[in-house]
């Protein structure tokens, strides 16, 4: 109820203004958190922005009912959401007709009907084993995310018994990083499992929506999946689809799930893993994966590398025009490099991420823990440059360091001697002295003495210029190699 | 709210010019969708509606040119009642005969015939209004951030406390209270302009 003391911040006017938007910022804040005490003052704004019959019809007329088809559903769904899928008219219309037949009647009005107990809101998407369901779990007032065996899977006995075990394999995983399952049970002979709704957004739609993540950004998410993929690897559980789409970012908070374990099966499961289908997304496969060969917790290392990779660039390293081209690119071995989608990386990254993406399983990082440790280590560094490295990737970061540090100190070098030299030249020359600096730049340290070779420039006093700079670099590589000691 | 009284002149009379795309989209965006959620009321299954709707748009587009309310001696509205009625009865008596045909739906089917006209034009009154709201919805989505539209639609459709959506969204409440309003407002607004249009 609202107090008497706080009647001087209860001013109609400034609502109608909150509304139109022609506030200050400070006076909106300011506002914000008056409405957050004021009940009468949400009332009156609320009755200023719609009328009564507004508010309570709008319930009514944008829930999706039983007297939905496709399409409206299908506009529904995109109007509730940013976090679900937005599905083809067509292909949800197939899909709503495949669950009329099994839903219960339900005397909510605004639910299409009931499944195991729980009322359904709506189809938040489907995959290669199932539909999955919003639905409303009453006793605990929570939204839950049902995952269903299509039907047509179900008649299938090989597959119930996959599912079954994949969702008890799964639900069996209990970590911060993976999604929790509430329930594994069965409702008019389909199984089906139980896990909560998010409103977040998945990795991918993160990516799609904001580009590539930062160096930070993308390592953090990385040790929160790799403590996942251990928890699920430590139950011989592979994911075997580890890819931005299965990764749920929560809202507010920086906490990633992984989610969708829909083609984990346990390693052990040889009967059910004979089938031959690749099952998977190619561009985020391991290479034995894509050959259809077994896979074991390695082929989850390697996808976490495409995964990291996208994270940096926005597409994963196998990206290609056509499925046949990344299958084909998987098996070569052949990817795109850090160094040529983002160059402005540092260079420890292509060999940390070098170490998730080896062809054979056995050169790659071999568990999840040892994964989580590594990244963890590169978070510490991006964090504050006096943390090293892991092992490995600090050694070509000296290296890397030294490079950098006698490129700059070279075009430095270069940049001043030729100003000095050139300080009354006309354009051209310029241009030309230019062009020399550019090339400099972009030699390598093994050569940068001898780069500039008199005969790529015609200009005398240039060439003069040049060798002075020649002897300039000799004095500081003498210089840098003192410094390492090498 | 007032009841809009046969209100659609203005568009029917839009309609007739065979070149304008854009009145019959507007007509087709409010009301195919809302003769199909009519036709499943009546109990149609969900295929079903869809070709009853695709008959009546098809006689409305034909009827157009000769519909005039002196003709008629009524609103667009009863027109509209009987060719929607025309159109499920037809599509039952074309269903074919050996085709499984549910006891539930039947009688669903039944009582539906069994609807006064009244009682059709009140809910096509109703579905008519859901229409509008909801063609205005689509086109206000877009005006506003996702944070804001996800406070509305959480709290306004889904029902979500607003306690809940404010820890979730990393918002105050009274910001969530403001992002909502400041959608309602558009929503309302945009469906009286859709609501005049056809008034106009």
């Amino acid at each position: 109820m609202m107090n008497h003391s706080s009647t001087s911040a209860c001013n109609a006017e400034d609502l109608s203004r909150l509304l139109t938007g022609t506030l200050s910022v400070t006076a909106t804040e300011r506002l914000e958190m008056h409405l957050t005490q004021c009940e009468d003052c949400v009332r009156r704004l609320e009755l200023l922005a719609a009328e009564k019959n507004s508010w309570t019809q709008t319930s009514k007329y944008l829930s999706e009912d039983d007297f939905d088809c496709g399409l409206e559903r299908a506009k529904l769904a995109e109007l509730s959401n940013v976090g679900s899928i937005s599905l083809h008219s067509k292909e949800h219309q197939i899909l709503t007709r495949e669950i009329q037949g099994w839903l219960d009647p339900t005397d909510d009005p605004y639910m299409i009907g009931r499944f195991a107990g729980y009322e359904i809101v709506g189809i938040i998407g489907h995959g290669g084993m199932g539909i999955v369901l919003k639905g409303l779990e009453r006793s605990l007032n929570r939204y839950v995310a049902i995952k269903i065996l299509a039907p047509r899977l179900a008649t299938n006995a090989s597959a119930r018994r996959r599912f079954a075990r994949e969702a008890q394999a799964a639900a069996a995983v209990l970590h911060e990083n993976v999604v929790a399952i509430h329930r594994v049970d069965e409702a008019h002979g389909l199984p089906f499992l139980v896990m909560p709704y998010f409103v977040g957004e998945s990795l991918q739609q993160r990516i799609d929506r904001s580009g590539p993540l930062t160096l930070q950004a993308s390592l953090r998410i990385g040790v929160q999946i790799a403590h996942g993929l251990a928890a699920a690897h430590a139950q011989g559980l592979v994911h075997r689809d580890i890819k931005p789409a299965n990764i749920m970012l929560e809202p507010g908070v920086e906490r990633v799930q992984i989610t969708d374990f829909g083609l984990a099966r346990a390693v052990d499961d040889a009967a059910l893993t004979m089938t031959g289908i690749i099952a998977g997304t190619p561009p985020f496969m391991s290479p034995e994966q894509a050959a259809g060969a077994t896979i074991d917790v390695r082929s989850d290392i390697f996808s976490l590398g495409c995964l990291l990779f996208a994270c940096l660039t926005g597409f994963s390293p196998y990206r290609a025009k056509t499925t046949g081209e990344t299958l084909l690119r998987l098996r070569q071995g052949r990817r795109t490099f850090l160094k040529d989608a983002e160059p402005s990386l540092p260079a420890w990254v292509e060999d940390l991420l070098a170490g998730f993406l080896q062809t054979t399983p056995s050169n790659r990082i071999q568990s999840a823990h040892e994964v989580a440790a590594i990244l963890q280590q590169c978070v510490l560094h991006v964090q504050s440059p006096d943390n090293q490295l892991p092992g490995n990737l600090s050694k070509r970061r000296r290296q890397t360091t030294v490079l950098i540090g006698v490129t700059t100190v070279m075009s430095i070098g270069v940049a001043l001697l030729i100003y000095d030299k050139l300080t009354e030249r006309s354009k051209p020359t310029l241009k030309s002295a230019q062009t020399i600096v550019a090339d400099q730049h972009s030699t390598d340290l093994a050569t940068g003495n001898q780069a500039a070779s008199s005969e790529a420039v015609d200009i005398p006093e240039i060439s003069s210029s040049i060798d002075a700079i020649d002897h300039d670099l000799k004095r500081i590589e003498i210089e840098v190699q003192s410094l390492f000691g090498e | 709210m007032p009841p809009p009284q046969d209100t659609r002149e203005s568009l029917l009379v839009a309609l007739r010019d065979p070149d304008n795309v854009n009145a019959w989209n507007e007509f087709s965006d409010i009301y195919r969708p809302m003769i199909g959620r009519i036709a499943r009321r009546m109990g149609l299954s969900a295929s079903d509606s869809e070709d009853a709707t695709q008959q009546v748009m098809l006689n409305v587009s034909q009827a157009i040119n000769s519909w005039s309310k002196d003709e008629t001696k009524g609103s667009f509205r009863a027109w509209l009642t009987v060719v929607v009625k025309n159109a499920v009865s037809n599509a039952i008596t074309r269903r074919p005969r050996d085709r499984a045909n549910g006891g539930e739906n039947s009688q669903a089917v039944l009582q539906g015939m069994a609807i006064d006209n009244d009682e059709l034009e009140r809910q096509i009154e109703d579905e008519y209004r859901r229409s509008v709201f909801r063609a205005a919805a689509l086109r206000v989505r877009s005006e506003f951030a996702t944070t804001s539209w996800q406070a509305f639609w959480s709290t306004c459709v889904d029902g979500v406390p607003v306690g809940d959506m404010s820890k979730e969204l990393n918002m105050s409440c009274g910001a969530i209270y403001a992002a909502r309003s400041r959608v309602m407002q558009r929503l309302q607004q945009v469906t009286q302009e859709l609501l005049t249009l056809e008034e106009a």
